[in-house]
């Protein structure tokens, strides 16, 4: 009953951290368990060091995008891939698995990208469908490649090691992203016409204007595969050198500017955090209740193959993704899956990625996928249109998710756990 | 309503983001500081690593705060777009009713654990006492009322508004 209640609250918009700490107070109240309990909880957002890193990393994405970074990076892909039927689509794909990487599914990919890429694949004849279909779901790709925040927050929620996680992400992510390009290459560009091959002089140029922002993933990865630095502090590495590049090298963000940048970046962090404190309490109310086990044992009792486990989460998942934003979804599901998983014999790291590729298809899938809304207002298009565009895209997209859900290797093939 | 009251909101507004800034300016400056001082000089501050812990703690509770104002806060919207205006209003006025009475809650049990943590004297880091630091949670949350119980205000006032436009009409 108060389950119901809670239900019609959040959907009728209430924000999610205040539905889960509602829950809280009541279930704690019921078990006349110290209500103070809540805060002991939340408290435990002091006692985790990796969680240094998601303010940090997110400054930097929000600092990046507010310099002429993307733009840089757009030219650079135009004058390397312009040249290949579909080119440019694939160019845009790159562009946006690269930045979302960066932003985390925040809708910022869209915002800040679609901008730049929709004029810029009309222009080069694409289909007006293609162009969207594109842009929407690409709005989520890319979140399997580091650093990107959700894989960071499920290995805190989690408990399973970071840099792992980022090795395993890579092979399913290029599998999405070359899915998505071979679909460019072929369909994307009907009257494809060719540009003037760039010169020598062109490649050197935009190479050169990209060669801070290339050096970045050198500078975050280096740190933590060779062992020297955690996570936490590769992160404020990479907020630090972003600052160095766009206020010193570039200058192209004053340092008048900081405060906002900060403030709307630490706006995020908060929607995450909070949620984060109220789904501690809320957690550790349900491990009390034993319903994991209890859901557990419920779930044993009907599926008993491993398969049909892996198609039901799939489904689950995917309904998940497209009603709650990614970092609820992930602080509120995978306490619940993971141990379930886990019976089944899912590697914690495998479930990872099948938890974020989930999730990432679920942001662009109709009626209700955040993406669509997204790109809706971004491009000023009617929603209907969009659901008929990104049909294909999602297609493709599901058919890599059956790969990365039972070809469990291509995610832990270089994993050394 | 005093016609002080939105000075004294616009104070604590930008009380709110100047501490924001701070307290991400040093996340930035301690942590990247840290680095350097443990690589060149080989030197470790045992306060550092649970100080940065704090400011975390502390800019993803004011980030909160301010996710409210700015209505960033994630929640399902599904529904209130496709709802007729006059329904919407409703829900609005419910949801936020509901944010109102959460966050008093929320803030008077936080009181009732930072006045615990005072009586057993627990530490944080560096010898200061943890209720000091932990005092960001009863305050956090008070605010948030506040902010909550402001917007229930206005949304009933806008919810009557649309009622009697509609029995003009």
């Amino acid at each position: 009953m108060i389950t119901l209640v809670a239900a019609v609250l959040a959907i009728a918009g209430t924000p999610l951290f205040i539905v889960i700490s509602a829950l809280s107070l009541y279930h704690f109240s019921i078990a006349e368990i110290d209500l103070t309990v809540i805060f002991i909880e939340m408290y435990r957002i002091a006692e985790t060091p990796t969680l240094t890193a998601i303010p940090l990393f997110a400054f930097s994405g929000f600092l990046l995008s507010e310099s002429q970074a993307p733009k840089r990076l757009v030219r650079l892909s135009q004058i390397l891939l312009g040249w290949l039927p579909g080119g440019l689509g694939i160019m845009a794909l790159l562009v946006c698995a690269l930045f979302t990487a960066l932003t985390g599914a925040s809708g910022m990919t869209i915002v800040a990208l679609g901008g730049l890429l929709y004029p810029a694949l009309k222009q080069a004849r694409y289909g007006e469908n293609f162009t969207l279909g594109l842009l929407t779901t690409s709005g989520s790709l890319g979140l399997l490649f580091p650093p990107s925040l959700p894989l960071i927050i499920y290995g805190i929620v989690a408990e399973t090691p970071i840099d792992q996680l980022f090795i395993a992400g890579i092979m399913p992510g290029i599998l999405l992203v070359s899915a998505l390009s071979l679909y460019s290459y072929f369909h994307g560009a009907k009257d494809f016409v060719r540009p003037p091959t760039p010169n020598l002089h062109e490649i050197v140029s935009s190479l050169k204007a990209s060669f801070w922002e290339l050096l970045l993933p050198f500078i975050i990865f280096g740190g933590i595969y060779s062992g020297t630095i955690a996570i936490s502090e590769a992160a404020a590495l990479c907020a630090f050198y972003v600052l160095l590049v766009v206020m010193v090298f570039q200058r192209e963000v004053s340092f008048r500017a900081l405060p906002r940048i900060m403030r709307e970046s630490m706006i995020l962090v908060g929607s995450i955090f909070i949620i984060l404190a109220a789904a501690l309490a809320y957690t550790s109310f349900l491990i009390d209740a034993q319903i994991p086990n209890q859901l557990l044992n419920y779930i044993k009792e009907h599926i008993d193959s491993r398969l049909l486990f892996l198609i039901l989460l799939n489904l689950f998942l995917l309904a998940v993704g497209c009603m709650i934003d990614m970092f609820s979804a992930l602080i509120l599901v995978v306490p619940l899956v993971l141990p379930i998983a886990q019976a089944y014999d899912v590697h914690p790291i495998h479930l990872g990625i099948i938890f974020l590729t989930n999730l990432e298809i679920g942001y662009s899938t109709p009626p209700v996928g955040l993406n669509l809304f997204i790109a809706g207002m971004r491009f000023e298009k009617p929603i209907l249109k969009l659901y008929v565009a990104s049909v294909p895209f999602l297609l493709i997209l599901l058919t890599c998710l059956l790969i990365i859900t039972y070809v469990p290797e291509l995610s832990l093939y270089f994993v050394t756990d | 309503m005093s016609p002080s009251a939105p000075k004294i909101a616009k104070f604590f507004d930008q009380l709110e983001d100047g501490l924001l800034v701070l307290c991400m300016a040093i996340l930035l400056f301690l942590s990247i500081g840290q680095i350097a001082l443990r690589n060149v000089l080989s030197l470790t501050l045992p306060w550092a690593d649970p100080f940065i812990r704090h400011l975390v703690l502390w800019i993803g509770l004011l980030g909160a705060l301010s996710a409210t104002r700015h209505n960033k806060h994630v929640k399902i919207d599904a529904l209130q777009r496709l709802l007729p205006p006059k329904v919407k209003a409703l829900t609005t006025a419910i949801t936020h009713l509901f944010s109102t009475a959460t966050c008093a809650l929320l803030a008077h049990y936080a009181w009732r654990f930072v006045a615990d943590e005072r009586a057993y004297s627990t530490l944080a880091f560096a010898g200061i006492a943890a209720w000091k630091v932990q005092l960001v949670f009863p305050i956090v949350f008070a605010a948030l009322g506040l902010r909550y119980s402001r917007y229930t205000a206005a949304s009933l006032a806008a919810l009557k508004k649309s009622f009697n436009r509609c029995d003009k009409a």
